[in-house]
């Protein structure tokens, strides 16, 4: 059936729990580094540019 | 491999002191390395350092750098121009570290910045040279430098590190004038973007 909305979801237009949750777990690996190891992080980061980086965690959509 | 990368930054970055020792010229490490320092790692190539200098100096530290092998690409700034001249210096590995001058007479750069920031820099780790500016004084270069870009290093910065006392960061801002802009950033966090 084609989509014809005119305006994404709602879900789409705020950040979701689980964003959230994965910003809020994001900041928290980052706290319990050393400044150094945030420093190494900041120039890899920089050479993964236009490739994918994979992590663990649960994908999309799982219910 | 990531540490392994830090480690030739941070080698390049020991050459570049040994031959700012020689001109008599301090830096302290600005930038995006910085912010990782104190709690915001984002992606970067380089490793900033903040001198204030002539740009007579800055050419002859070019020179040195130069003369070592590095590769080394030096900026000229105009009499208008808000910083005193960048030298990129380069090794063959492609590891970057960029010099960036906050003194332009006669129009003015910001050398008080780099001066007040070198007083109150803590070594990267116990008995490093390598000196890196305090979150407070980071602001300020952030602030300085304008922008988008430095208004979301700074809003996530405070998201990561709140400890950090907003009214210091109020009065030291304003100590450079730089209040109003300190408060625009700041009104975009109270708007939600954080």
């Amino acid at each position: 059936m084609p989509n014809d909305a005119t305006e994404p979801p709602d879900s789409l237009q705020r950040p979701s729990a689980s964003a959230d949750a994965s910003l809020r777990a994001q900041i928290e690996r980052e706290r319990a580094m050393t400044p150094k190891q945030r420093m190494a992080l900041a120039l890899a980061l920089y050479r993964r540019r236009g490739s994918v980086v994979v992590t663990p965690g649960p994908p999309f959509n799982r219910p | 491999m990531t540490a392994e990368r830090l480690e030739a930054t941070l080698a390049l970055a020991h050459e570049v002191l040994d031959v700012l020792d020689t001109h008599d010229v301090q830096a302290v490490v600005i930038g995006a390395l910085a912010l990782a320092v104190h709690g915001y790692p984002r992606a970067t190539r380089d490793l900033d350092l903040g001198v204030a200098t002539s740009l007579s100096t800055l050419e002859n530290v070019a020179q040195t750098l130069s003369q070592r092998g590095m590769t080394v690409a030096l900026r000229r700034p105009d009499p208008q121009d808000p910083l005193g001249g960048v030298v990129d210096v380069e090794d063959e590995t492609d590891d970057l570290v960029q010099l960036v001058n906050f003194d332009n007479p006669p129009a003015g750069g910001f050398p008080r910045l780099v001066v007040d920031a070198l007083a109150t820099a803590e070594p990267l780790e116990p008995g490093a040279r390598l000196r890196v500016v305090d979150p407070y004084h980071l602001v300020m270069f952030k602030l300085y430098a304008g922008g988008p870009k430095s208004a979301l290093d700074i809003l996530a910065l405070l998201a990561r590190a709140p400890q950090l006392d907003r009214a210091r960061l109020r009065d030291l801002a304003a100590s450079y004038r730089l209040d109003r802009a300190l408060q625009r950033v700041l009104s975009l966090a109270d708007d939600g973007l954080t």
